[in-house]
């Protein structure tokens, strides 16, 4: 029971952590990626990788030095299409599917083992679980601090709210846009680090990492990081209590039946904003 | 007009001598046919009601796994039941989410209908003693009218020229749909939704009409594909699935009659290629992300566009581009 | 006095800090013109939002052929015969004019969803030459000029065989000399059906020829209401006017 309770809290803070990055790209940047979940299986595949010729800890950080810096610069593309809502999409996919035939490439199209960055445990408390907490909580309570304190986070506030207004009071967005992707780039490939560990993972994890980033922003709100924390939380739990109490296979169906939930009920998401005027 | 009617006579009558001509050619036709039906009833939902569907595979496969579950529980083989309730059963899978569908556009319409079919990829996975799991189903003795096929060869010759009457028969109702009222209103549904409320109609059941007309067609082709393979796995509800059908769709040119039909075989010739030569299948995510990506690059209207293009460039004057 | 077509009566509705409507109570017997005069931001559009139902007011009620609309949304209104055009047309960018027209006719009569669409062609087109838009029958919206698109729109609306047909400035973008032949098509055509109609119009010299009752609004309230030749004699009017 505690032990389901805490795991929910584990995984709701990874579902956190990976759902900000795609809505700061949404929300900010007004980038669609749905190559999201295939960029953090690449991070996953990095790191597993390295980790198989150098310490753990070293792998990881060059694991996060290379898809940071590919995410920076990489997602920077989909915005020259932003116009088209539903062109980001197919570019998007198509990306998605170069980065999955990528790692089918290079790693084949087999299972992997990724091990945990900490090893050892509390009691029934592993250590991985407890560090997925602390780093998922410490880069959220830091993102907060960025958009309330600097002036970089207060511009890229400008550019959420309304970003014709943000230009015309003299914004660079450029800058702005690129420390967005750096951003994400930097949330997606920690929580890789941190949930992938717990996953059996093969060149499909793309798809199941896009999945629950797409249900928690939608039941969130998309765009909307502060949604996002409460759906993240929402969908852990409800899929780990379901899951208990219930029955395994109902896990899958759960954050689904959440979206049709909210899309019936209120399709912008919990805190997503409402319709733009009209007429 | 001259030219377009003896230029569809001799696709025609090029496409009645293929099983003739080459076994690799009828093959790779049999496969642009089946999926020529799915592109074209995608393209009923995105092209003319302006919904992009990630999730159309779950139509696809709901199509194909009525097939292989009425011959697996009941024995069932014959075509002239199974085709239609496939149909059927797809609509059925549609009916569901149709509303929801109506009324989003974007990414959120994208994204719940990708949830939506990856609940029925998980269906069929779990309940793996009625769906044969991943292992997928074998089909066995089917039959059209009571005739039962004595070989492949039989099956397949059948299976092409249903498809390749079916293809054309879709293409001549989806255009004859386009010209009525209820077409012209999938079309301004499409268009400014709210405009069609200050008319004082519901957009929502003009979409959801289109919706569900695109799912039967899906739910036809799925039938159709599994009926040619004799075999059904949950491959056909996976998400790329959804993402090849869209491809196809976006490929041959969005919105135009017969930019599906050539997206389709080109689609399924690239498949057969992976197919059929060794080693390369694990290369086909690759190999598609890569065209797709060239394709929005150096054709974003799709080929069918370029190629209306280049024969008006040829003829030097008037030439259709719109559906 | 015979019965109102369209009666609003005490209208409140605010955005945000801003009030765009304030108590407003107007009424239109059948068959009158009436134009809204006011500046930039005075409520106009949101009058005939509210009346055709797309804005929920605050306050008040509309009260159309006797019926409250309180609880009618605009598609129900549409459908009871509140029809409008917008001050941004709002048309089907793929269908062609003719298309477009026929449509709203085909929406209107009842007409088979089955039925071809050119089943409607002529009166359609009948349609659009009344407009003097018979010209561009096959043309899209995107290959249109502003002011064909704003007629385009006007004439949707009045295919549509409205009990009252409200058009929000369909002369703005469109040059002095088109103005008039346009606004006295609408005049006409409106006045041989006997449609009551209500025009949001910022040119005062169309106002004073084609209006027989002017409503003139500043800052969400009405600050004058009755026939045009008393309203130069009111201070308020002209201040708020600049005339
Ligand atoms: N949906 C809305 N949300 C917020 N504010 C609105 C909305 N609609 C109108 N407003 C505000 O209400 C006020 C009145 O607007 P309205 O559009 O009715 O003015 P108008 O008289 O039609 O002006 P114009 O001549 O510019 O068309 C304006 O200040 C406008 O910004
Ligand atoms: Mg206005």
């Amino acid at each position: 029971m505690y032990e389901i309770l805490f795991f929910s809290l584990v995984l709701g803070s990874c579902y956190a952590l990976m759902t900000a990055g795609f809505n700061l790209l949404l929300g900010v940047a007004r980038i669609i990626n749905l190559a999201y979940g295939a960029y953090m299986a690449l991070v996953a595949y990095l790191y597993s990788g390295f980790s198989e010729s150098m310490p753990v800890p070293i792998a990881a950080m060059l694991a996060m030095a290379i898809s940071v810096a590919l995410g920076t610069f990489g997602w920077i593309i989909l915005r020259f299409i932003r116009r088209d809502e539903v062109l980001m999409i197919v570019v998007s996919l198509a990306i998605a599917l170069l980065i999955e035939g990528a790692l089918i490439w290079g790693y084949g199209p087999y299972q992997r083992v990724v091990p945990a960055l900490v090893s050892g445990s509390l009691g029934w408390v592993s250590a991985q679980w407890l560090l997925a907490i602390l780093v998922s909580v410490a880069v959220l309570a830091g993102y907060y601090i960025i958009i309330g304190r600097t002036v970089i986070g207060k511009k890229m506030v400008a550019i959420a709210e309304n970003a014709d207004l943000a230009l015309m009071m003299g914004i660079n967005p450029a800058k702005v846009y690129l420390f967005t992707t750096f951003l994400a780039s930097l949330f997606a490939s920690l929580a890789s680090l941190m949930i992938s560990p717990f996953l059996t993972v093969s060149p499909q994890v793309a798809w199941l990492y896009l999945t629950i980033v797409l249900s928690v922003s939608i039941v969130g709100g998309l765009g909307s990081v502060g949604g996002s924390l409460i759906a993240a939380f929402l969908i852990s739990f409800a899929e780990r209590f379901s899951a208990y109490y219930l029955d395994p296979s109902v896990e899958p169906f759960v954050p689904l039946l959440l979206i049709i939930l909210v899309l019936l009920f209120r399709p912008q998401g919990i805190l997503g904003r409402g319709a733009t005027r009209w007429a | 007009m001259r030219p377009a009617i003896v230029l569809a006579v001799a696709m025609l009558a090029l496409a009645v001598s293929v099983p003739f001509v080459s076994q690799t050619a009828m093959l790779i036709a049999l496969f642009g046919f089946i999926f020529s039906i799915t592109a074209i009833g995608y393209n009923i939902a995105y092209g003319y009601g302006g919904m992009i569907s990630l999730g159309h595979a779950a139509f696809f496969g709901a199509g194909a796994y009525t097939v292989g579950l009425m011959n697996r529980h009941l024995g069932m083989g014959e075509l002239a039941v199974l085709l239609p309730l496939s149909m059927a059963a797809a609509v059925l899978v549609a009916l569901p989410i149709a509303p929801i569908a109506a009324r989003l556009s974007g990414l959120q319409l994208a994204t719940a209908l990708l949830a939506y079919s990856m609940l029925y990829y998980s269906l069929v996975l779990k309940l793996g003693p009625i769906t044969g799991g991943s292992d997928g189903i074998s089909i066995g003795g089917l039959a059209v009218l009571g005739y039962e096929f004595p070989d492949r060869q039989a099956l397949g010759l059948f299976i092409y020229f249903a498809s390749l009457a079916l293809t054309v028969l879709a293409l001549f109702l989806v255009k004859r749909f386009l010209g009525t009222v209820g077409g012209r209103l999938v079309l301004a549904a499409r268009d400014n939704p709210l405009r069609l409320e200050f008319l004082g109609y519901v957009p929502a059941r003009a979409k959801m009409a289109a919706f569900l007309i695109s799912a039967a067609m899906c739910g036809l082709s799925g039938a159709l594909y599994a009926s040619a393979l004799q075999f059904v796995n949950a491959d056909l509800l996976y998400w790329t699935m959804s993402g090849e059908i869209l491809f196809m769709v976006i490929f041959g040119g969005v919105g135009t009659l017969l930019g599906p039909i050539l997206g389709a075989f080109v689609l399924s010739g690239l498949r057969f290629y992976i197919a059929t030569t060794p080693d390369v299948g694990i290369y086909w995510q690759l190999a598609l992300g890569v065209i797709i990506a060239a394709t929005i690059y150096s054709a974003p209207r799709g080929l069918i566009h370029s190629i209306y293009r280049a024969a008006t460039l040829i003829r030097g004057s008037k030439g259709g581009g719109h559906g | 006095m015979a019965e109102a077509v369209i009666r609003v009566e005490g209208l409140s509705k605010r955005f945000g800090g801003i009030t765009a409507l304030n108590n407003v109570t107007l009424d239109m017997r059948r068959g009158e013109v009436a134009f809204i005069v006011g500046p930039n931001g005075s409520g106009k559009t949101t009058l005939v939002n509210v009346i055709s139902r797309y804005v929920r007011e605050d306050a008040g009620d509309v009260i159309f052929e006797g019926r409250s609309l309180k609880r009618v949304n605009h598609v129900r209104a549409a459908q009871m015969g509140i029809l409008r055009s917008f001050q941004h047309p709002q048309l089907f960018h793929g269908l062609t004019a003719l298309e477009n027209v026929a449509l709203s006719l085909a929406l209107r009569n009842g007409t088979p969803r089955a039925a071809r669409i050119d089943s409607l062609r002529d009166k359609a087109q009948e349609a659009l030459e009344t407009f003097q838009m018979g010209h561009l029958a096959d043309k899209r919206p995107p290959e249109m000029s502003h002011g064909e698109r704003k007629i385009l729109d006007i004439v949707m609306a009045f295919v549509g065989r409205p009990r009252l047909l409200m058009l929000d400035e369909p002369t703005s973008g469109v040059s002095t000399a088109d103005k008039w032949g346009i606004m006295d098509i609408v005049i006409r055509n409106a006045k041989k059906e006997g449609i009551t109609l209500l025009v949001i119009e910022h040119d005062l010299d169309l106002v004073f020829e084609y209006a027989e009752n002017v409503i003139v609004m500043f800052q969400g309230s009405v600050v004058y209401w009755g026939p045009p030749r008393n309203m130069a004699n009111s201070e308020r009017v002209r201040e708020v006017l600049g005339i």
